[in-house]
């Protein structure tokens, strides 16, 4: 009871100093000199008051867009201060001396102004990449980054604006497609919806798109956005234009896809000091408060007590790592979820909150200090911000076995040198990685491919069994004709008479073969197939004759034994016969 | 003299036809042009450095060039874990198993980041199958061709040949029917291009695609959803309960990535 009594004292301590702390309101310009459309930061600082609504700020010829709040809280030396800082991107859009009159700011209903400033703008030489400068072109876009410099992982709001001149229909193309980026080394917020309006240049009004977006250079050195690039399905109207005012629907319209691209940028995006850098920074870059609360504020050992972490303000969230924790002695922590919010659209100010889960293994009555750090572009200082030791009370008996958990923070030595004890992953591998494909096997033209390998042999194997059929079945009736060829062959040629005989007799046992076509003809008796009825009775007897010749010439050694030209003739006129009558 | 012209006649005849089977297997497999080595060198020392968003940009550069490999998408969800976005490490986790099923460091990590989401997916026995489809198609195919060469034995003079033959052949194709079967019934499993992984801490799926519509179901980061249309920054699609419903586009990322995204 006692240590709630002193925890309300504080905060009532607290709130007392920052009652009682003088408000004080300032505005200041990135840069005091511009050129047209080259816009810069207005930062306005509203100090040891509470505000919440960004001030109006107008000023004649410069286009002033808010574009982020961020606040600090702090405590030193019991005295607190605060700090509430809104953004806005200056555009001017003619070239002059402008002023920026006096800052209103309402607070605690009092009226605070700013001192007024002046901005230079110079007209600048040439246009932009898509004829900014060009009075007759229809439509055409223009980038605007309102730093010419920023830290590695700051995140600089940028817009995007295409501008259409007035009685021309646009819509993106697709519906829902955003600019696309020509460039590298950053990465960009995620779009919001686009905003429409009305504005002025070059002496002519425009109906422009505005995207708005933040872009975070990841690598030191130079960084070139040659431009961004987005497509509008644009309708403009041709022939003579209707009065102003009149909407004549019957007017023709001529419907393109253009892509328009915006002029080009630079950014020399710095690193950040290693001088003076805490242990306990995580690349977070920008401008943070740090608040703290925990429930319940008296447990026993063992219970589980939720301790959240708010960090709010303005930079980049998604390079933002858990807070450290120190004097964790007698703690059990484990790792916090994460929640970020944003408090704008392209989620330049927010807040992360982290929500921890602790368990305290003996009785204590203090909670861990939260630490954490961050390098502020503004002030180019890093700032470690630390909660207030608030007290706790916890009873009981110790628990037995206190295990190091993963997030368990004890010594707070090892916690100086170890900043961050995140549930880890297993390592990358370094191994060259081997190419792969997300299309199923079964969808790979390779793989039908490969199926033809097989495809093809059993192809091969089953001609192969087919022609070595062929070539058995036709074996006996190549082997006839062959031979038939050879005794023809004789019969012209030799002059040995029995030779000529012998072949010729062969050859009537052949001839039949060929005309049958059944392959034991071939064994039959040549005296069987004279006895048939159909060969006329002349050729009977020639073929008698002929082989009573053959018998007489080999067997009896009858007659001459060298051929004459009438008897060969004779036996092929024989053979001629046969063969036709076979 | 002739036998021994017509075995040098076969020795040439078989060696021409290797020598067209080597081409040809290597037109087949011929290895995709391989990975920027100095590329994938600085990613890795990046990442080892601490610098993670480098080390990503690096990574995805590869990805958007079709790189594609299993050792890619590990590192590159490591690189999202170490900058604080588990859904595009889950998302990476489950890439490289798809290409790798058997990366063991990737299925340890995605379990590890599900966990801390808060997340139990339990695979079921289809996915787990359909993590080897790629193997069945093999398989299937295989034992295919193996039946048919068998069943060509198996009409052969050679009885104890054709007795062998037709046993392979019987073996042979019910293998082929069985991871043929098998196939069919896990489809294109996760390797379907319309499966989206919800890559946010939790997304409503709504009765409508708006902001004010109705919720029909929270998802939780990790959750698998089937798209079926898209409308605006809105995704119609089909949760894995069976729910139907919309959910803001940016909130689920399709595993199979798109080519040159």
């Amino acid at each position: 009871m006692r240590k709630k009594l002193a925890t309300i004292f504080i905060f009532w301590l607290w709130a007392g100093a920052l009652a009682m702390a003088d408000t004080a309101v300032s505005a200041s310009l990135s840069e005091t000199s511009t050129d047209v459309d080259h816009p810069v930061q207005l930062d306005v600082k509203i100090e040891n008051a509470r505000v919440t609504r960004p001030p109006n700020v107008i000023a004649d010829g410069l286009s002033i867009d808010f574009a982020g709040t961020s606040s600090q809280t702090q405590i030193l030396n019991f005295k607190a201060s605060s700090v509430t800082t809104f953004t806005y991107i200056v555009t001017p859009t003619k070239a002059g001396l402008f002023q920026i009159p006096p800052i209103e700011v309402v607070a605690g209903g009092k009226v605070y102004k700013t001192a007024s400033l002046t901005l230079q703008v110079v007209q600048e030489n040439g246009g932009n990449a898509d004829g900014s400068t060009n009075p007759e072109k229809p439509f055409f876009a223009e980038l605007i980054v309102p730093k010419e410099s920023a830290y590695v992982g700051e995140v600089i709001p940028i817009e995007l604006r295409f501008y259409f001149s007035q009685g021309i229909e646009y819509q993106p193309y697709p519906q829902g497609q955003f600019p696309v980026f020509d460039g590298e080394g950053f990465v960009t917020k995620k779009y919001p919806e686009p905003i429409e309006k009305r504005l002025t240049a070059n002496g002519r009004t425009y109906n422009v798109v505005v995207y708005r977006t933040g872009l975070c250079g990841v690598k030191p050195g130079k960084l070139d956005l040659n431009s961004a690039t987005q497509t509008f399905l644009v309708a403009a109207p041709f022939g003579p234009r209707s009065a102003p005012g009149f909407v004549d629907p019957t007017q023709p319209y001529q419907q393109q896809v253009a892509e328009i691209k915006t002029n080009g940028a630079s950014i020399l995006i710095k690193s950040i000091p290693t001088a003076g850098r805490p242990a306990s920074f995580s690349g977070a870059v920008g401008e943070f408060t740090l608040a703290t609360s925990v429930n319940p504020l008296q447990a026993q050992t063992g219970d589980p007590i939720k301790m959240e972490v708010e960090i709010s303000g303005l930079g980049n969230f998604d390079r933002m790592e858990q807070p450290v924790l120190s004097s964790t002695d007698g703690w059990r922590v484990y790792q916090p979820s994460e929640q970020v919010k944003a408090l704008d659209e392209i989620g330049l100010s927010g807040t992360k909150q982290f929500s921890y889960v602790l368990i305290a293994a003996k009785p204590v009555n203090m909670l861990p200090i939260v630490e954490f750090s961050y390098f502020n572009p503004t002030s180019e200082k890093f700032v470690t911000l630390k909660s207030t030791p608030t007290n706790i009370q916890i009873d009981g008996p110790p628990l037995p076995d206190i295990v190091a958990t993963p997030g368990a923070q004890g010594d707070t030595s090892v916690q100086k040198s170890k900043p961050r004890a995140t549930p880890d992953v297993l390592d990358i591998r370094v191994d060259r990685p081997v190419p792969a494909s997300f299309v199923p096997l079964i969808r790979r033209r390779g793989f039908w491919i490969e199926q033809a390998i097989p495809a093809i042999a059993l192809l091969l194997l089953g001609s192969a069994a087919g022609v070595r059929r062929a070539v058995i079945a036709h074996q006996p009736q190549w082997t006839v004709n062959r031979e038939k060829r050879l005794l023809w062959k004789k019969i012209v040629g030799s002059k040995s008479r029995p030779e000529v005989l012998q072949a010729a007799v062969r050859l009537l046992e052949l001839s039949p073969i060929k005309r049958s076509g059944q392959q034991k003809g071939l064994f039959r008796p040549l005296e069987e197939r004279m006895n048939n009825e159909s060969l006329p009775d002349d050729l009977r007897n020639q073929v008698r004759d002929l082989l009573a010749v053959r018998e007489a010439t080999i067997y009896g050694h009858v007659g001459s034994e060298s051929l004459s030209e009438e008897e060969r003739t004779k036996i092929k006129s024989v053979l001629t016969r046969w063969k036709a009558t076979a | 003299m002739i036998c021994l012209r017509s075995n040098f006649r076969r020795r040439r005849v078989a060696s021409l036809a290797l020598s067209a089977f080597c081409i040809f297997c290597s037109l087949i497999f011929a290895v995709p042009p391989s990975f920027g080595d100095s590329q994938w060198d600085t990613a890795n020392k990046a990442y080892r450095d601490g610098k993670f968003e480098e080390a990503k940009v690096d990574y995805l550069r590869s990805v958007r060039a079709g790189q594609y490999s299993a050792n890619l998408f590990y590192n590159l969800g490591n690189a999202w874990f170490k900058l604080g976005d588990h859904g595009r490490a889950i998302l990476n986790y489950e890439r490289a198993l798809l290409l790798d099923p058997g990366l063991d460091e990737a299925k340890a990590n995605l379990r590890s980041v599900l966990k801390l989401g808060g997340t139990d997916i339990r695979p079921t026995f289809r996915d787990v199958v359909s993590d080897y489809a790629d193997v069945f198609a093999r398989v299937a195919s295989i034992a295919f061709w193996i039946s048919a060469f068998a069943l060509v034995a198996a009409f052969g003079r050679h009885a104890r040949l054709a007795r062998l033959g037709l046993v392979v052949c019987i073996v042979a194709a019910f293998t082929f029917l069985g991871s043929a079967f098998t196939l069919l019934w896990i489809g294109v499993g996760p390797r379907d291009p319309d499966l989206a992984v919800v890559i946010t801490p939790s997304a409503e799926l709504k009765y409508g695609p708006a902001v004010s519509g109705r919720s029909v179901e929270t998802l939780q980061i990790g959750d698998h959803v089937q798209v079926i249309s898209e409308r605006g920054d809105w995704t119609f699609c089909r949760a894995s309960s069976g729910s139907l419903g919309w959910i803001l586009t940016q909130k689920a990322e399709r595993i199979i990535p798109s080519s040159g995204s």
